[in-house]
């Protein structure tokens, strides 16, 4: 009894110990000043309408520098992805390139897809960051902390895709991981469907101009390593983009088979 | 409505600025342990805040987004400078294989050495949630009540991170004194 006393003072004076530390070494922290910074980021003004290209031109370019990320990605991320359509294979529905995701990453933030009872769950983004001087983007896997409104893994898996391309998850919460770089347009919509072997992302456009062979891979190796993470499922992911003639379908597609 | 919703913004952010900025920089410098990049992830909990001010109810609320918002910022610090600290040894190792160059230290690692304090040192080396509690539970004297707000956790997860993190401190300090 004295002992579990005496363990119990020890305790709060090593508490006590601990909030005098802290004190000690946050106090002498003197932060400059930046309201101005934050008023002025907020202003209407100076919020970023980025820098789009419109028209058949835009369309042209935006496709063809994202075709060529996808070139690289079964080359320089899957082992596995030699059969894989290339870019050249275009048919009528659009660009497509087809990847096999890497094996999830040990920092995966959810190895199974959530189970709809869970209430809250987090969602898996693999979102792109800035990195080092070879390899100016990485990825940084994100969990979002997020109401489970999904009523099946796959639209769990939509909602982590959407909130990738989006840069919003659906309760309105930003993926602003530090260092974030945003590499799809605004506007940019995705359509996952998953199926027993393949992952499907439909993009309504292309990614941003102006990326590098690297950043773009990244760009698409995010999306594969989030539909695979979300799904929970270690499949081959293929990402198409909508052609620009016809309007991108929408909804999500048909639920995988029991 | 909208010029006056900002102007109710801006005097609203203008306060919480001055009654939370200072300490808000120092919260997130004891986990991180960089000034400058405290000041970035406290910068924009306050971007972040004045954005979403139209949909919080009052001055609590602000208070407790603002805070959740940097707790996350400062993790995501963390996780990327885990990310960038991984490729950056990959990127050493492939450079010794060829001899041109030896392995930079970790970011990390270095700036757990540049600070001497053992107990910062220690707090380095909790999980996040662990250094996060202890934080806002002994610096920001916060209740259990509010950190699990700040976290978005339950209260009974606050306790029990707490006496983890504490009771993880006390051991690692005394294996290194």
């Amino acid at each position: 009894m004295s002992d579990d006393m005496g363990d119990l003072e020890d305790f709060r004076n090593f508490e006590e110990g601990v909030r005098v530390s802290l004190h000690n070494k946050a106090d002498g922290i003197s932060p400059n000043h930046r309201l101005g910074a934050i008023l002025e980021a907020e202003t209407p003004a100076k919020r970023r309408t980025g820098y789009w290209l419109v028209g058949v031109a835009a369309a042209f370019v935006l496709v063809a520098a994202l075709g060529i990320g996808y070139l690289l990605l079964p080359r320089t991320t899957a082992s596995t992805a030699s059969g894989a359509a290339a870019p050249a294979q275009n048919d009528k529905a659009g660009q497509r390139a087809e990847a096999t995701p890497l094996a999830a990453p040990a920092t995966a933030q959810a190895s199974s897809a959530p189970t709809p009872d869970a209430g809250l769950w987090g969602m898996p983004v693999y979102a792109t960051v800035k990195g080092t001087a070879s390899q100016p983007w990485l990825l940084n896997p994100v969990s979002l902390l997020e109401p489970y409104t999904a009523t099946s893994g796959d639209q769990a898996t939509q909602q982590a895709v959407t909130t990738l391309v989006s840069g919003v998850a659906p309760d309105g919460q930003k993926l602003n991981p530090y260092g974030y770089q945003q590499p799809w347009k605004a506007g940019t919509s995705a359509t996952v469907t998953v199926s027993d072997n393949l992952i499907t992302i439909r993009l309504s456009q292309a990614g941003k101009s102006g990326l590098t062979s690297q950043q773009q891979k990244i760009a698409v190796q995010g999306l594969v390593w989030t539909a695979t993470a979300a799904s929970g499922m270690n499949v081959p992911v293929r990402v198409e983009v909508a052609p620009t003639t016809s309007p991108p379908r929408t909804a999500a597609s048909r639920t995988r088979p029991a | 409505v909208t010029v006056a919703t900002r102007g109710t913004a801006t005097e609203g952010i203008s306060l919480l600025y001055e009654s939370h900025w200072a300490g808000l920089v120092r919260l997130v410098w004891l986990l991180l342990h960089d000034q400058q990049a405290a000041e970035d992830v406290a910068q924009d909990a306050y971007i972040a805040t004045y954005r979403n001010w139209d949909r919080l109810r009052d001055e609590e609320a602000a208070v407790a987004y603002l805070r959740r918002c940097a707790v996350n910022g400062a993790r995501s610090v963390i996780r990327h400078l885990v990310v960038v600290r991984r490729e950056t040894e990959a990127e050493a190792n492939r450079a010794d294989a060829a001899g041109r160059l030896t392995a930079p230290s970790s970011d990390v690692a270095a700036l757990m050495r540049l600070d001497g304090d053992q107990l910062m040192a220690a707090l380095a080396t909790l999980p996040d949630r662990q250094r996060e509690v202890i934080v806002l539970r002994y610096y920001s004297d916060l209740s259990e009540a509010q950190i699990a707000l700040a976290l978005d956790i339950s209260p009974g997860s606050v306790k029990t991170h707490a006496y983890r993190g504490l009771r993880a401190l006390r051991d690692r300090m005394e294996v290194s004194a």
